[in-house]
């Protein structure tokens, strides 16, 4: 059920359209994520939603009620929807509780309760009732401005890139809060962030925007797996994109020959592999007489759980003599993660084999 | 410049206070320095005994003064930020046509001395006069000192937190009182109270509209009995009531911090569509400028034409000028060094003993310049007498006066300035002093030289203390054109009030370009 649904919707600043022709849909109750490399359209995007900014063209709709169509637009103030700023936004002359309280009523019978209730709500102490906003740390700021915007009940919430100014410890344990609090509260959230991991993790629906439009919009798994370009495709994650020969359900590149995800197609494509696909074995136990191709490692770096590995892509292998035309389109150099329990060492020469299904990318 | 320090006392100095011990040895000495002319009028009302005080003080004359300068300053306060406010929310966060001249018109009237606006009213309507005409011709004159920095301050605002309270179902109206006028709050404060000491210290305007100030009967007083104790006694009511207002400016600041929570977007708000009130809303800043700007030169303009090419006397105009530009210059710059320890005290170190040191300077400003000028005519004939009547005398009177005014826009540059710059100096090897000097002093320059730009302009059209001070022979512009006013040659007053308002131009483009350039977000 689509509960959002932007139609048509374009908005320029002077000449330099920052949204053209945009269309989304967001599920009700959904999360869901739009990530877009910086300058895509993705922050012009929310404040046409939130009612900031109103749309030249197209039309805004959030369940039956129409909020912009055209030049008409309903004020942000009427809109009902909530909206977590970049760096929370707290109003430096209100008290941590004003701040929350800023949307309930002054003469509202139980708006001490409800500030108390959503204070607890998003994890802040009792006590913090009376502290100033440039008393609060990065954290506490943006769990302050969650209260404040779940105060009017909104069935829609906007954040703003929250987690960017928080470090990398705390933005995961925000993001999981954050994302746990919506959901109990059952409130349809869109998430604007230019970070792809964090889009990821916390969508159930992701929209990749790219120049103002949206490029692609799915279950993040799906977008991940099945990109739609290879621009698309590295956006979302590391990538190896192969010029392949598609002959019955299966393409043929220089690293081996891999099913693909469609079998209708023939002829030559461009292909996509994720890194994670790519299996290393020890070059002694290779037989040379199989399609498995070779690479050599020149260069490592540990990561704790993994090691990253540089591997260089050794060209003599039949897969390459038997489509001479066919080359890695990125470099003959890629990375791969390995487990690292078991440390190669760098001028090892290792055999690779593909698991899972190449997706063809259009 | 660094402080020759053992280890063991830079131990010794970072628990107590990192940086500011070469801060407030010389806040201190300027402090004491401040404090000379109200500890004369200490010392006056203990000379003179109980009996001369009651005599002097409590009579009906004092109450009437009384009530006229605490009428005065209620009257004018409230209506010059209502005023102000709505002229700068207009002019920057609407689409009001031609914003940017209105922006400069609105700075223009701070190039005309109070007693020039006073004596253009004087000269076309000649009726305007008492309370009316005070509070009227007060606002005209002093406006720019509330409207810079409250439009400075609302081009600053983080139009995200406007937004955020959009989105909590704030309308428009409830986003302005609950939102924008909060944050105007510093701003608003920092300019009345500005006017109100103007208000209280100011001669030359009030004597042209015949309303009667405590400022104008104690220069009365002095003109008629030379050092006599009547008008040193009630430059002590005036004390009085400058502590007053100062105390009401620090309840009515509160403590709060005002520089943003975090980094906030860089954007500018978006501008308000006025539709079918534009030329309503436009008639606002006309009228202002019509009364502020044009009235003055329209007058001067007249009395030019008539007095024709016989009242340019370059004799007389030359050494003024000369005069005039030397002594704004020069005490601008003594008077901005001096301020720079206790503004950054202010900022960086509040602490009561700040508070003490600042409060110093703000009732020695509030004084009229003829009480600040007796003290020192006092002190030097009986203990300094090599000092009487020199331009060091002049100066420290200058300095006395215009430190207030000079802390104002210190203090807020360096409150920009944030404090983390200083510290990564001194944990990069810079003593205190050097490590203040290369961080928060080089940010807060363009500050202080806007501030010192203010001194200067306060200095060029300063009277009454100059014309006590002066050495012999000194004939500024502004006392030139007071006595020819005085004497009702308003024809030969005019070139000289031109002249001051042509060299005040200068320092309030540079005024208005600070204010534009620190309010870039």
């Amino acid at each position: 059920m689509s509960f959002l649904k932007l139609d048509n919707v374009t908005k320029r600043y002077g000449k330099s359209a920052a949204v053209t022709g945009l269309n989304l849909t967001v599920p009700a109750g959904s999360r869901t994520a739009i990530v877009g490399p910086s300058g895509s359209g993705k922050t012009t995007l929310l404040r046409l939603i939130a009612g900031f900014e109103s749309p030249d063209q197209g039309s805004i709709a959030l369940g039956d009620t129409l909020l912009a169509q055209g030049t008409m637009s309903v004020p942000a103030h009427r809109r009902g929807i909530g909206y977590v700023a970049q760096e929370g936004a707290l109003f430096p002359h209100l008290t941590l509780a004003a701040n929350i309280g800023f949307g309930i009523a002054r003469n509202s019978p139980n708006r001490h309760a409800r500030i108390t209730e959503l204070m607890q709500q998003v994890g802040l102490a009792p006590s913090m009732h009376d502290r100033r906003p440039h008393q609060l740390s990065g954290g506490q700021q943006q769990r302050v401005a969650l209260a404040r915007a779940m105060a009017r009940q909104p069935k829609l919430m906007l954040l703003d890139e929250p987690f960017s100014a928080l470090d990398a410890g705390l933005r995961e344990a925000m993001r999981d809060m954050v994302g746990d609090v919506l959901s109990t509260a059952g409130i349809t959230t869109i998430l604007v962030t230019h970070d792809q991991a964090e889009a990821l993790s916390f969508a159930d629906h992701l929209a990749v925007l790219r120049d103002g439009v949206v490029v692609q919009a799915g279950p993040p798994q799906d977008l991940y797996l099945r990109p739609k370009d290879a621009q698309t495709a590295r956006f979302l994650g590391d990538a190896i994109i192969l010029q392949a020969r598609l002959e019955d359900g299966f393409a043929h590149t220089i690293l081996g020959s891999v099913p693909t995800d469609t079998v209708s197609s023939r002829g030559s494509a461009t292909i996509m592999l994720r890194p994670e696909q790519l299996e290393l074995t020890s070059a002694s136990q290779t037989d040379p007489s199989s399609t498995t191709s070779l690479g050599r490692i020149v260069g490592r770096t540990f990561r704790g759980s993994t090691w990253r590995l540089l591997i260089e892509h050794l060209p003599a292998s039949s897969a390459g003599l038997r489509f001479p035309s066919l080359a890695l389109e990125t470099s003959s150099i890629f990375t791969i993660e390995t487990p690292s329990l078991a440390p190669l060492e760098i001028g090892a020469t290792v055999g690779i084999q593909i698991v899972g299904t190449a997706h063809i990318l259009a | 410049m660094s402080l020759a320090v053992s280890p063991a006392q830079t131990m010794e100095t970072k628990r107590h206070a990192p940086l500011h011990l070469p801060m407030i040895i010389p806040a201190i000495i300027i402090s004491l320095l401040s404090l000379i002319p109200l500890g004369f009028i200490v010392w006056i009302a203990i000379a003179s005994g109980w009996d001369t005080v009651r005599d002097l003080v409590l009579r009906p004359k004092v109450a009437e003064l009384l009530f006229n300068t605490l009428i005065l300053v209620a009257l004018t306060l409230p209506i010059a930020i209502a005023l102000t406010v709505s002229l700068a929310w207009l002019i920057e966060r609407t689409n009001l046509p031609f914003a940017r001249v209105w922006s400069w018109l609105m700075v223009a009237p701070l190039a005309i001395p109070a007693f020039v606006h006073s004596y253009a009213w004087a000269s076309v309507m000649p009726t305007l006069h008492g309370l009316s005409g005070a509070v009227m011709v007060s606002i005209l004159a002093y406006f720019p000192f509330l409207y810079l920095p409250i439009a400075a301050q609302l081009r600053r605002l983080d139009p995200t937190l406007e937004e955020t309270a959009a989105s909590l179902g704030h309308t428009p109206i409830a986003i302005f009182v609950t939102v924008i006028l909060p944050q105007l709050r510093l701003a608003i404060c920092g300019g009345a109270l500005l006017i109100g000491l103007h208000l209280l210290a100011e001669y030359g305007l009030f004597v042209l509209m015949r309303f009667d100030t405590f400022a104008t009967a104690i220069v009365d007083q002095f003109q008629a009995v030379y050092n006599g104790p009547a008008a040193n006694l009630l430059g002590g009511v005036l004390v009085l009531l400058c502590l007053v207002l100062l105390r009401l400016e620090v309840f009515a600041r509160g403590d709060e911090r005002y520089a943003r929570v975090g980094s906030g977007a860089a954007r500018h708000a978006p501008k308000w569509r006025l539709g079918a009130l534009t030329w309503l809303a436009a008639l606002l800043p006309a009228a202002l400028t019509l009364l502020a700007v044009g009235v003055p030169i329209f007058t001067l303009a007249r009395w030019l034409i008539s007095g024709g090419a016989g009242v340019w006397r370059l004799d007389g105009i030359g050494p003024a000028l000369w005069q005039t530009a030397c002594l704004s210059l020069g005490g601008a710059l003594i008077t901005t060094l001096a301020a720079l320890p206790i503004a950054w005290l202010s900022i960086r170190a509040p602490s009561r003993v700040q508070r003490l040191l600042e409060a110093c300077h703000y009732y020695v400003g509030a004084l009229p310049g003829v009480i600040v000028a007796l003290a020192l005519v006092t002190i030097t004939v009986r203990v300094a007498l090599p000092l009487y009547q020199t331009m060091a005398t002049l100066l420290l009177a200058y300095l006395l006066m215009f430190l207030p005014r000079a802390l104002v826009g210190l203090r807020a540059s360096i409150a920009q300035a944030p404090i983390e710059l200083e510290r990564a100096a001194v944990s990069l090897g810079k003593p205190p002093l050097v490590a203040i000097w290369k961080t928060t002093l080089r940010l807060a320059a363009p500050g202080a030289a806007a501030s010192a730009a203010l001194v200067a302009l306060g200095i060029a059209n300063e009277l009454t203390g100059t014309l006590m001070l002066a050495p012999n022979g000194t004939r500024t512009l502004a006392m030139r054109f007071w006595s020819y006013t005085s004497e009702l040659n308003f024809a030969a007053a005019a070139p000289y009030a031109v002249l001051m308002v042509v060299l005040s131009l200068p320092l309030v483009l540079l005024l208005r370009l600070e204010s534009d350039r620190e309010s870039k977000p």
